[in-house]
């Protein structure tokens, strides 16, 4: 238990020492709404003027992180912290090919949700998480059913290869939203759920 | 360190109690409840739900039971000598009712001995499991009950007093557990203060009440400390009806760590669904007779969770010695 004045970057916005980009980018965002002005979460317990000096401190905090060299810095000579770069970049060719633009800083949008197992899972709700009947949360359904992708690719002839990128909610791999849509529909029947109810939750596009 | 000679024993599974709170009524605290129950038992666990919402029972409508033939009255009017008498088959296997009261009864005027009682009774109930569903706020009955509990699960929804009204909780929470690990009344006026606090008050005043203590007694605030460290309900959104909701459990999340110095473990949400509603119109238990609806299968993946974050807490409160909230 720490006073709010003593938490460090990382504390600040719940993060490990060592956080790879799309990490730090998903707990800004996090961040950033908790303690947004209309914020649900913040309404009843902080005043204006707290709301914005967190608003201050994780914007801060932010742009440290994002920035190797500067958190080099902070790392070393504020916190006094050896943190293996590997670690932090072990995923970084595999970000790369997905990063996309926003607010010109390039992050990660969407999670590789298949190395969950090796992170700090506890609680921590991963980006594609974040919709309802969004890929992640297909997922989830379809192994918690214990069904395969292959199982359903057989009985729908699908690809499983779309199958899995609709999972992943991997667009560029997908043919046309009209067909994508199809196969989603399909896909959603199979397990079990309202095809509709899974389209209409379901977004094709970023956003 | 390893011992490869001596063959490890299993500890007899012990019986794990499971709360379900977080204040405000109409949250989904007993649609949840009935659900884990069954989901519990339909995996094979024995499995006891207690409606502790004295005053404003329902669970029993949630499992399908129209009209109870006993109630937790029955036990605290003296009618029967134990808990095992009031126990009703409901239509899912493993899974028994202890049906709630809805007549002059409310939790928060049962008097102290009739508690320790209650507690006493519920914790040497024979089954794998025993589920709680509490009533709303914060009166002490209903959280010494919340914090016997091995699993403490609030349930909150995206609206903004029921928000308010789980930070509230957590906060009664946690300070009944400090005064009741305490049990001293050379701190009481330091706790009195503590109460007292709001909003972002509170923090400063737990932090600052483990600092008063210290001063007082170093190993006594290092015993509370450890008592705020070990304590971690977990949280579920419920009747989730946009996906902004859903990082809500985060935002909450973090607001209670920094705040009031409470670390929650997020375990889920579920959508809003009408057959939720549907289902209780019915009679019919929701996660058996809509299985596949959205709200059965967050659910699901909801159980999943707290099943695999179900690290007990340091062993049940105690709260046989601490008599302090009578006059
Ligand atoms: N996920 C949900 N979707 C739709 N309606 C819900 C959902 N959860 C709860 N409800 C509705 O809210 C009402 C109150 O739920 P209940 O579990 O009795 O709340 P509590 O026990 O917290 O007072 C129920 O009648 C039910 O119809
Ligand atoms: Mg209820």
């Amino acid at each position: 238990m720490k006073r709010l004045e003593e938490l460090n970057y990382y504390e600040l916005l719940n993060l490990d020492e060592n956080a790879d980009l799309g990490d730090i980018h998903q707990a800004y965002l996090i961040a950033v709404s908790t303690y947004s002005r209309d914020s649900l979460a913040s309404h009843s317990i902080l005043s204006e003027e707290e709301k914005t000096n967190m608003l201050k401190r994780i914007e801060a905090a932010y742009t440290t992180l994002i920035d190797k060299n500067k958190r080099l810095f902070y790392d070393k000579e504020v916190l006094k912290i050896y943190v293996d770069e590997n670690l932090r970049n072990r995923n970084i060719s595999e970000i790369s090919s997905k990063f996309v633009q926003h607010n010109g800083y390039g992050f990660q949008s969407k999670r590789d949700i298949t190395d969950e197992s090796d992170r700090g899972e506890k609680n921590t709700f991963k980006h594609t998480e974040s919709t309802i009947f969004g890929g992640a949360h297909l997922k989830n359904i379809r192994e918690m059913k214990g069904i395969t992708i292959d199982e359903i690719a057989q009985k729908t002839r699908i690809r499983a290869s779309y199958l899995k990128a609709l999972e992943e909610e991997n667009f560029e791999q997908l043919p046309a939203e009209v067909f994508s849509k199809g196969f989603l529909k399909a896909y959603a029947k199979y397990l079990g759920l309202d095809p509709d109810v899974v389209i209409r939750n379901y977004k094709f596009k970023e956003g | 360190m390893s011992n490869i000679d001596t063959p490890i024993i299993p500890d007899e599974p012990r019986k794990q109690i499971w709360a379900v709170g977080g204040g405000k009524g109409g949250t989904g605290k007993t649609v949840v409840s009935a659900s884990i129950g069954i989901l519990l038992a339909k995996a094979g666990n024995r499995v006891i739900i207690i409606d502790a919402d004295l005053g404003g029972a329902n669970l029993h409508t949630c499992l399908g039971i129209r009209h109870p033939s006993t109630t937790i009255a029955d036990f605290l009017l003296k009618k029967v000598t134990s808990l095992d008498e009031l126990l009703l088959e409901t239509p899912i296997k493993n899974l028994r009712l202890i049906s709630g009261a809805n007549d002059f009864l409310t939790i928060a005027n049962i008097p102290f001995a009739q508690k320790q009682k209650l507690i006493r009774y519920i914790r040497n109930l024979n089954s794998d499991y025993v589920i709680l569903d509490l009533g709303a706020g914060t009166s002490f009955n209903v959280l010494d009950l919340f914090l016997i509990s091995d699993s403490n699960i609030l349930v909150v929804m995206p609206e903004p007093t029921s928000v308010e009204n789980v930070y509230r909780f957590i906060k009664c929470a946690i300070l009944r557990r400090l005064n009741n690990a305490l049990n001293n009344s050379r701190f009481q006026d330091i706790f009195r203060l503590a109460t007292e606090a709001r909003g972002n008050e509170s923090v400063k005043t737990l932090y600052d009440l483990l600092e008063r203590v210290k001063q007082i007694d170093s190993s006594v605030a290092a015993d509370l400390k450890k008592k705020i460290n070990t304590f971690s309900p977990k949280l579920i959104v419920n009747q989730v009806r946009e996906n902004d909701n859903i990082s809500l459990g985060s935002s909450i999340k973090d607001i209670t760590k920094k705040y009031l110095g409470v670390d929650l473990d997020y375990s889920g949400y579920i959508p809003y669904d009408e057959k939720v509603s549907e289902s209780i119109k019915r009679f019919k238990p929701l996660v058996t007779e809509y299985p596949n609806c959205s709200a059965s299968l967050c659910m699901n993946l909801t159980m999943k969770k707290l099943l695999n974050g179900s690290k007990l807490s340091d062993g049940q409160e105690e709260v046989e010695e601490s008599r302090n909230e009578e006059a």
